[in-house]
C-alpha cells in the first residue's frame, strides 16, 4: 500500500525517527556516562570527543542526559498519544455509528472541551491532578481526546454511506461486527496519521510543561527540565540547553514528516499536492 | 446580518456559561481544602480553619457556592487569591496586557510572514521556490518555541547584542518572544494560503480578469487573495488558541511577566481561585476571538449569513 509513494522528505524523516528511537532503546548501552553522575572537575566542558554534547553545571555528560531524556520524553509522548487515541477512537466510532442523542451529547462535549486553548486545558488538568510527570502525561493525553473523537466520527459518517456497509446490514451482520470488521479498517489509516503527528504534539506539550517545572523534576533527565537548567547559562554553555532542544526539534520534525508522508501514501485524495 | 450576529452571540454566551460551569466544578476536585491552605500558611489552628471556611462560604452547599460565583463573575469578581489575598481580577488585569501584547503581535507577525510566503509558493508552483517555501513551513511548524527562542537569544542578544534577552519594557523586548511564538502559526498560514490560492487561481473569474488585461499584481492581491483569505480568517481564530497557550512557555523562557507566570505560580501554590480565573479568562478570550472571526466571516462572505 505504501510502496514507492513515500516521498524523499518522508524517508529522511523515517530514518531520523528510527535513529532517535534506536538511540532511546539502546540508551543504557550507548550512553558513555551515567546521566546522573556529577563531576565537579568537569563543569561546563564544551563539546569534545569525550563529551560529544559537553557537560552541564554539575559536570554531567549532556549527551548521556539527552539520550536518557529521550526515553522520558518519547515514552511520555507515545503514552499521551495512546491515552488520547484509544478513548477517542471508541467514543468517535460509537458517536458516528449510532448517531442520535449519543452523537449530540458527544459533539456538544467536544465543542465545550475544544473551547479551551489546549495548553491552558492541559495546565488546568495538571493543576487538578497536581504536578508530576505521570500527571503531565495524563493531562496531555486527556486534552488530546476531542481531536480523535472529531476525526473518527466524521470518517465514520463518510464510511457509513458506503454500499458495503449496507450490504453487511443486508446479510444480517450485527453492529459490533460491522464496526470492527467493516468500519474500523477503513478509518484506521487516518487515525494512524493523526496519531503520528499527535505524538509530536504530545512531546512538545509535555516538554513545555516540564520546562515550566510542572512535569519531570530534576535531576531526572528530561528534555524540558534540561532546557530550563541550561537557560541561565546560555552565554557560558549554550550546549546544555541547545542539545536537548535540537534533538527535540529533530524528533518533532521527523514525526511530522513521517505523518505527512503517511497521509500522502495512504490517502491519495488529500495529498499536499 | 443582524440576526446572524445575534444567533452567534447567543450560542457564544451559552458556550461561555458552559466553560465557566465546567471550570468551577472541575476546580472543586482539587485536593486540599482552600481554607486549610490559607490557614496553614499563616500558621493558624483548627478553629481558624473552621472560621475561614465559614468566611469563604465553603460550608454552603456546592449549588449555593456556584450561584454565588456566577453572580460575582457577572460583576467582574473572580474571588480572592489564597496566596496574595488580593482580588483575582486585579492580579489578572495587571498581567493581561503583557500577554495580549505578545499574542496579538505574534498574530500580526504570523500574517505578515505567512501570507506572502503562501502567495509566492502558489505562484511558483512546482518550482524550487515552492519547494523551499514548503520546506520552510514544515520546519517552522516543527520548531519548538524552546528551540527557536534559544537560537534567537543566542544570535540577537548574546552574539550581536541587538536585543535584550529577557524582561520587558520597550518594543525591543517584544521582538524575539513574538517572533518565536509566531513561527508555527506563520507556517500553518503559509500552507493554507498556498493551497487556497492554488484553488482560486484556476477559477473562471481569474481568467476573465487576465483576459481583460488586468495587471497580474492586481489579480493576485485583489481578485485571488480576497477569495483565498476567507478560510485563513477561520484559522487565525483557531491559531489564537495555540498562541495563547504558547505565551505561557514564551513568557517563562524570556522571563516576561504575564498570565503564564501567574498561572504556573498559582498551580505550585494550589491557589485555586487564581487558577480558575486564568483558565476561565483564557477560554473566554479564545471564545470571543472565534466569535469575532465568525461574524467577520459573515461580513466577508454573503453566502454564510444567509445560510
Amino acid at each position: 500500500m505504501i510502496g514507492g509513494r513515500f516521498s524523499i522528505a518522508g524517508l529522511v524523516g523515517a530514518v531520523v525517527l528510527a535513529s532517535i528511537v534506536v538511540g532511546t532503546l539502546l540508551a543504557p548501552w550507548l550512553a558513555p556516562y551515567d546521566p546522573l553522575a556529577m563531576d565537579y572537575q568537569s563543569q561546563f566542558l564544551p563539546p569534545s570527543l569525550t563529551h560529544p554534547f559537553g557537560t552541564d553545571l554539575f559536570g554531567r555528560d549532556v549527551f548521556s542526559r539527552v539520550l536518557f531524556g529521550a526515553r522520558t520524553s518519547l515514552s511520555v509522548g507515545v503514552l499521551a498519544a495512546l491515552l488520547a487515541a484509544l478513548p477517542g477512537l471508541v467514543v468517535g466510532l460509537m458517536s458516528g455509528y449510532y448517531g442520535g442523542w449519543l452523537d449530540h451529547v458527544v459533539m456538544r462535549t467536544t465543542d465545550l472541551v475544544l473551547s479551551f486553548p489546549s495548553l491552558i486545558l492541559a495546565l488546568g488538568i495538571v493543576a487538578i491532578l497536581r504536578p508530576g510527570l505521570v500527571n503531565v502525561t495524563l493531562a496531555v493525553g486527556l486534552a488530546g481526546i476531542p481531536a480523535y473523537v472529531r476525526l473518527v466520527r466524521s470518517s465514520v459518517l463518510t464510511v457509513k454511506q458506503e454500499l458495503y456497509i449496507e450490504a453487511a446490514h443486508a446479510i444480517g451482520c450485527r453492529d459490533p461486527r460491522i464496526v470492527l470488521r467493516h468500519v474500523f479498517p477503513n478509518i484506521a489509516a487516518s487515525v494512524l496519521v493523526l496519531a503520528t503527528m499527535d505524538i509530536a504534539w504530545a512531546i512538545l506539550r509535555a516538554t513545555s510543561l516540564s520546562f515550566l517545572g510542572l512535569g519531570a523534576q530534576p535531576p531526572t533527565p528530561e528534555w524540558g527540565t534540561m532546557i530550563d537548567e541550561g537557560r541561565e547559562f546560555l552565554r557560558l554553555a549554550p550546549w546544555v540547553s541547545l542539545a536537548p532542544s535540537s534533538v527535540m526539534m529533530l524528533a518533532v520534525l521527523s514525526l511530522n514528516l513521517v505523518g505527512d508522508a503517511l497521509r500522502d501514501a495512504l490517502d491519495p485524495r488529500t495529498g499536499s499536492e | 446580518m443582524l440576526s446572524f450576529t445575534l444567533r452567534r452571540l447567543l450560542s457564544t454566551l451559552v458556550v461561555l456559561w458552559a466553560v465557566v460551569t465546567l471550570t468551577f466544578f472541575a476546580i472543586r476536585l482539587l485536593p486540599g481544602d482552600p481554607a486549610t491552605v490559607l490557614v496553614s500558611q499563616a500558621g493558624g489552628s483548627a478553629q481558624d480553619i473552621a472560621a475561614v471556611r465559614q468566611q469563604l462560604g465553603l460550608n454552603d452547599p456546592l449549588a449555593v457556592q456556584y450561584v454565588r460565583f456566577l453572580g460575582g463573575l457577572i460583576q467582574g469578581n473572580l474571588g480572592v487569591s489564597l496566596v496574595s489575598r488580593r482580588p483575582v481580577a486585579d492580579a489578572i488585569v495587571e498581567q493581561l496586557p503583557h500577554t495580549l501584547a505578545l499574542a496579538t503581535s505574534a498574530t500580526f507577525l504570523a500574517l505578515l510572514a505567512g501570507i506572502p510566503v503562501g502567495i509566492v509558493a502558489a505562484t511558483h508552483r512546482g518550482s524550487w521556490i515552492d519547494q523551499l517555501c514548503i520546506a520552510l513551513s514544515v520546519l517552522g511548524f516543527s520548531m519548538p518555541i524552546l528551540m527557536s527562542g534559544l537560537l534567537l537569544m543566542l544570535l540577537f542578544s548574546l552574539l550581536l547584542g541587538w536585543l535584550p534577552a529577557t524582561g520587558q519594557g520597550s518594543w525591543r523586548h517584544l521582538v524575539m518572544p513574538a517572533l518565536c511564538l509566531s513561527l508555527a502559526s506563520s507556517a500553518t498560514i503559509a500552507r493554507l494560503v498556498r493551497t487556497q490560492m492554488l484553488e482560486v487561481l484556476p477559477q473562471g473569474y481569474i481568467t476573465v480578469a487576465r483576459a481583460k488585461g488586468v495587471v497580474e499584481r492586481v489579480i493576485l492581491w485583489r481578485h485571488a487573495l480576497r477569495n483565498a483569505l476567507i478560510p485563513v480568517i477561520t484559522v487565525i481564530g483557531l491559531q489564537f488558541g495555540s498562541l495563547l497557550g504558547g505565551t505561557v512557555v514564551t513568557e517563562s523562557l524570556f522571563s516576561r511577566r504575564g498570565l503564564g507566570r501567574l498561572v504556573v505560580d498559582a498551580i505550585f501554590w494550589n491557589d485555586y481561585p487564581l487558577i480558575q480565573g486564568v483558565v476561565i479568562l483564557g477560554a473566554a478570550i479564545y471564545i470571543a476571538v472565534n466569535f469575532l472571526v465568525d461574524v467577520s466571516y459573515g461580513l466577508l462572505d454573503p453566502r454564510i449569513r444567509r445560510g
